[in-house]
């Protein structure tokens, strides 16, 4: 029965699946063209050992390569007169390990660690001076919830050209589409459901290019949080009220459904802006940041926040989402309104 | 059998009755003999590009009026018994249906019996000239 | 084998009634003419039926139960207008009654789209107006429905395709099917219809069998002396439907016994009585012009 929805999603997805291929098109060319360079260890060695002792550093070390029986090359640089000694295992695609042991390191330092993309730095006070122990590359595990955020934004935009299954029906269709043996309730949510899982599979994809994408450059080491699966979530339940939104806006119109598909991203960026935006202090200001404020509550992106994921934001934002659960129960509940109503409405459509 | 039979179904004589009056017209003529199997009720419809309840039905009046029967499961066929009388019948029924469309609209230009009867006797003449060597 | 029963239909857009207490009924295995002019509400009534448009009052029918949507899987309907998809192919329509409708016939229909000469590859849009009519009643024969409800099902068609779709209803009626048309092709109607009806703004204004309708209504014709001479109670006549004079020119529509009336219209001083056979057209303009 739901043929024709199939047929809609899979021309999505195709685009969806084009669009991503290119994508990673773009990153191949790049990774080996441009960007034949691995992280650099020396690098960040500087910042651990200052840019002044590195010259002395360098002028004055000895240094050898051996090649482990795993494959690794090991370098290692031995400075007696600075008392520093640094082994350098470079694992190729599965990342770069470097220590760097000071006998008789700068005065102010103490225990510390830093995180920099694909870069984990320690410093350890260890009996007799401090090692430096750095990961690189492959050997950083990574939050792969940040691709989840991405997946987000596809998910959304397909939700978007998705949005308006029952108007594609009005559009000079019901003829076909309601005179088939399925009550009219099923068959709207039997195609609610087909788009939906198109979202869930564009979302997927997106999550497996970037995957790809990533192990163009090195090996793939991901971890796997409980606030992942939240922002799976939420990204997901935020394009399914997306969607439902736009379906519930659009399951009466028999024209012009595309418009409203069009300018659904421009109002809901507006709006969240002005609601977001301090506007002064005036009455009038106050009061269009009321309206905004009280509309915006209307749209599910507005309650798709990862700011507990990523750290970043406000801290009274922070603070407000201290509970991201609260999102994902209004996300539902948006997502299940907007889809009642869309079907609602469709079940009083006539041809 | 299909070949002889035509219908208009734009004139205002009802198809039923069209296709009645050619069976009888075929059977009088002997275009149709006796015994001979009639197409099935679709077969004559999808010919004739007409309903088929409308051929049933003219079945159905040729049937009453002898010219055919049917055999259940065998089909329709022109009935054998004194096939010369009922051909003889069906060339009456074809010339008095004739006859009486001719004489009503002698009667509407306001003819009498006596013009008419002139009219037929001199028509007569010209259609059947052997016989009118044998008159007395 | 069905029968529809439409009983009281009213269905009205603002103040404008589209059908207007419509009752028609539609006897298992027959092919029934719905005539009328354009806007009459044939298109509507066929709505109502298939519950595309909900009626204001009145019910439909289907073997005394109304509509539920296991019935859809015995109806087989053309709109008028094309509602294919344009960004599909036939063959994807195709796909997809095969997919909605358990006694659609994928191979039946190729063959009658063959028999259109339509190329399944196709894409909708690619199609002019009478193709896509084809492939809507190429895909409606191929579903072995029981009744087949039929809008202008030969609009852009040409004489050919035309005469093969009045084949197909007629090769549908020998199996039993009941089949409901309306076509503004009043000789395909006379063909293949054994029952009419005419509407006309929304009412029915005449019903019957297409031969009855021939054998019945007649016209009876006559020359009166003068054009005010009496006509002794022969317009108050039932079996005279409509009295039309012209200066001495006496014109009668007859719904029966027309020989008989042109008597009466002969004893009533009128010469030149005369009576003439109407066709359908015929039949169907009175009907409307009432």
């Amino acid at each position: 029965m739901t043929y024709i929805e199939w047929l809609r999603v899979r021309g999505c997805l195709k685009w969806t699946g084009i669009v991503l291929v290119a994508c990673v098109a773009l990153v191949l060319f790049t990774r080996f063209t441009f960007l034949d360079i691995r992280p650099h260890a020396a690098g960040f060695s500087q910042i651990y050992l200052g840019g002044k002792n590195l010259a002395q550093f360098e002028r004055n070390s000895s240094e050898t390569q051996t090649k482990l029986p795993d494959g690794t090359t090991r370098t290692t640089i031995d400075n007696p007169a600075m008392g520093v000694h640094v082994t350098i295992d470079d694992h190729g695609y599965w990342g770069k390990h470097v220590e760097i042991f000071q006998k008789t390191p700068p005065k102010d330092v103490h225990a510390n660690r830093i995180d920099f993309g694909d870069i984990h730095g320690e410093r350890t006070m260890v009996p007799g001076g401090s090692l430096i122990k750095i990961d690189e590359g492959a050997l950083v595990p990574e939050d792969i919830g940040y691709y989840f955020l991405f997946a987000a934004l596809a998910a959304l935009i397909v939700a978007t050209i998705l949005g308006a299954p029952f108007a594609r029906e009005n559009e000079g269709h019901l003829e076909l589409a309601l005179t088939k043996p399925i009550a009219r309730v099923n068959l709207a949510l039997q195609t609610v459901a087909v788009d939906c899982a198109g979202i869930v599979i564009a979302w997927a994809m997106t999550v497996v290019f970037l995957i790809v994408g990533h192990t163009i450059f090195e090996a793939p080491n991901y971890v796997f949080t409980a606030g992942d699966t939240l922002a799976a979530a939420i990204g997901l339940l935020a394009a399914f009220g997306w969607y439902a939104m736009l379906n519930a806006a659009t399951a009466s119109m028999k024209r012009s459904y595309g418009g409203v598909l069009g300018v659904a991203w421009p109002i809901a960026l507006g709006i969240g802006g002005i609601s977001h935006a301090r506007l002064g202090d005036t009455p009038l200001a106050n009061a269009i940041h009321a309206v905004a404020s009280a509309i915006a509550r209307l749209f599910p992106t507005s309650y798709a926040h990862f700011t507990f994921m990523t750290g970043m934001g406000s801290e009274e934002h922070r603070q407000a989402l201290a509970a991201p659960q609260n999102d994902l129960a209004i996300l539902a509940v948006l997502a299940l309104v907007y889809g009642a109503l869309a079907v609602y409405q469709w079940q009083r459509v006539e041809a | 059998m299909p070949a002889v039979l035509t219908v208009d179904p734009r004139s205002g004589v009802p198809i039923y009755l069209q296709i009645i009056e050619q069976v009888k017209r075929s059977v009088a003529l002997g275009i149709l003999e006796a015994g001979e199997q009639l197409p099935t009720v679709k077969q004559l419809a999808l010919d004739l590009t007409v309903n088929p309840n409308t051929v049933a039905r003219a079945y159905r009046e040729l049937e009453r009026d002898s010219v055919i029967e049917t055999a259940p499961g065998r089909g329709s066929f022109v009935r054998g018994n004194g096939v010369a009388s009922s051909a003889k019948a069906a060339a009456n029924d074809v010339a008095r249906d004739t006859l009486d469309a001719a004489l009503r609209e002698v009667k509407s230009v306001g003819l009498s019996r006596s013009d008419l009867r002139e009219l037929i006797d001199a028509a007569v003449d010209r259609w059947f000239p052997e016989d009118q060597q044998q008159l007395p | 084998m069905s029968t529809i029963q439409i009983s009281h239909l009213r269905k009205t857009y603002g103040t404008f009634a589209a059908v207007d207490d419509l009752s028609l009924e539609i006897p298992s295995g027959t092919v029934f003419g719905l005539l009328g002019p354009n806007g009459a509400g044939k298109t509507t009534t066929f709505k109502c039926m298939l519950d595309l448009a909900r009626a204001n009052a009145g019910t439909v029918l289907y073997d005394e139960k109304p509509l539920v949507p296991e019935t859809f899987e015995r109806i087989a309907y053309v709109p008028e207008r094309s509602v294919l998809y344009e960004w599909m192919n036939v063959a994807e329509h195709v796909e997809m009654n095969r997919r909605a409708f358990t006694k659609f016939d994928p191979a039946r229909a190729g063959e009658l789209l063959t028999a259109f000469n339509i190329d399944q590859r196709k894409k909708a849009r690619e199609l002019s107006k009478g193709m896509r009519t084809a492939v809507m009643v190429a895909i409606a024969f191929a579903r072995n429905a029981d009744i087949l409800i039929l809008d202008e099902p030969t609009s852009g068609l040409d004489p050919v395709n035309q005469r093969h779709v009045l084949s197909l209803i007629i090769n549908e009626a020998a199996r039993g099917c009941t089949i409901l048309f309306s076509s503004h092709q009043i000789g395909q109607v006379e063909r293949a219809a054994e029952q009419i009806a005419v509407v006309d703004k929304g009412r029915l204004v005449l019903q019957g069998t297409v031969d009855d309708l021939k054998a019945d209504r007649k016209i009876v014709e006559g020359i009166m002396p003068d054009a005010n001479y009496p006509l002794n109670g022969i317009a108050g006549d039932p079996r005279v439907l409509r009295t039309d004079r012209t200066e001495r020119i006496v014109r009668l529509l007859v719904g029966s016994d027309a020989d008989a009336v042109a008597a009466a219209l002969t004893a009533a001083g009128a010469s030149g009585v005369r009576v003439v056979d109407l066709n359908l057209e015929d039949i169907f303009l009175y009907a409307v012009s009432q």
